[in-house]
């Protein structure tokens, strides 16, 4: 299972996004927004939770995470990089 | 009394009855299974349903199901909000605890449903009330001094309609008893005019 495909189970999983599939969520595809699939900011707060819990990863700067919750690609992005 | 019943809901025992019609029932299922499958019944298109807590997915379903075939178009304040509630949001606010406990870290989606007022919250939202809301925490549920509450915020000009009444879960217990209502006669005065 490739990095994408794990943070969509999680996004699902941990955000109750019952109606969606992986792959109804494009890895480019906007998070958040009326063009994305409608997160709101008591998701951004999960994601931050997901991120600690299911990948190891702490935002250390708040300020980041407009652009590290992106899509999925920027998710997995800021992942790999945190852990190199 | 000055108020009259539009229309009414009641979700228990596996039934959800609108104005004394069975509209959807579904036997054996634990509660969030029955919650599940009674939004999907109603083919809406809210995935918020899905984030909520049973006590708001209750509140929802009830409000949802008691407007379905309503034709009253509701604007701005028109609608007072008033809610029994007997066990506050304590289901959800055992699973906050139990996240405690377990030393994992707490859910920000858990968190904000412990406070049932949030029900209310999430009924505005979705039908883009603004009117006034009021939540009552008592042991049980008794129609005439709720429509004393309703009656008041409606003679009192706060609002046209008032809807409402008891909706009460913990685990899988649970009770929704819910009402639209207006002033008695008002049809009649419109008509007369």
């Amino acid at each position: 299972m490739s990095l994408q495909e794990e943070i969509k189970k999680h996004l699902i999983d941990q955000l109750n996004l019952e109606d969606l599939t992986p792959e109804d969520i494009a890895d480019d595809q906007p998070l958040f927004g009326d063009a994305g699939i409608g997160l709101d900011s008591i998701d951004a707060l999960e994601i931050i939770v997901m991120l600690d819990n299911n990948f190891g990863v702490v935002l250390q700067n708040p300020e980041q995470g407009r652009e590290v919750f992106k899509s999925v690609n920027t998710l997995a992005d800021y992942i790999v990089k945190s852990r190199s | 009394m000055a108020i009259q019943v539009i229309s009414s809901c009641t979700i228990e025992n596996d039934e959800i009855i609108v104005n004394g019609d069975l509209l959807f029932s579904i036997e054996d299922e634990v509660l969030s299974e029955f919650l599940k499958l009674a939004y999907r019944h109603l083919n809406l298109s809210y995935p918020k349903f899905f984030k909520m807590d049973k006590l708001c997915q209750l509140a929802f379903l009830g409000t949802e199901y008691l407007l379905k075939d309503n034709d009253i178009t509701f604007t701005d304040d028109d609608v007072a909000l008033c809610f029994f509630n007997g066990q506050s949001s304590l289901d959800t606010d055992a699973k906050h605890q139990h996240l405690i406990n377990e030393g994992t870290k707490v859910s920000p989606a858990v968190f904000v449903y412990t406070l049932p007022n949030i029900m209310m919250g999430e009924i505005a939202i979705k039908n883009k009330w603004y009117g006034e809301n009021l939540l009552i925490l008592r042991p049980d549920f008794n129609f005439e001094e709720w429509a004393l509450e309703a009656d008041l915020l409606i003679s009192s000009g706060k609002a046209k309609y008032c809807l409402g009444g008891w909706v009460d879960v913990f685990q899988d217990n649970y009770q929704v008893q819910l009402y639209l209502v207006e002033a008695a006669g008002i049809k009649m005065k419109l008509t007369s005019i």
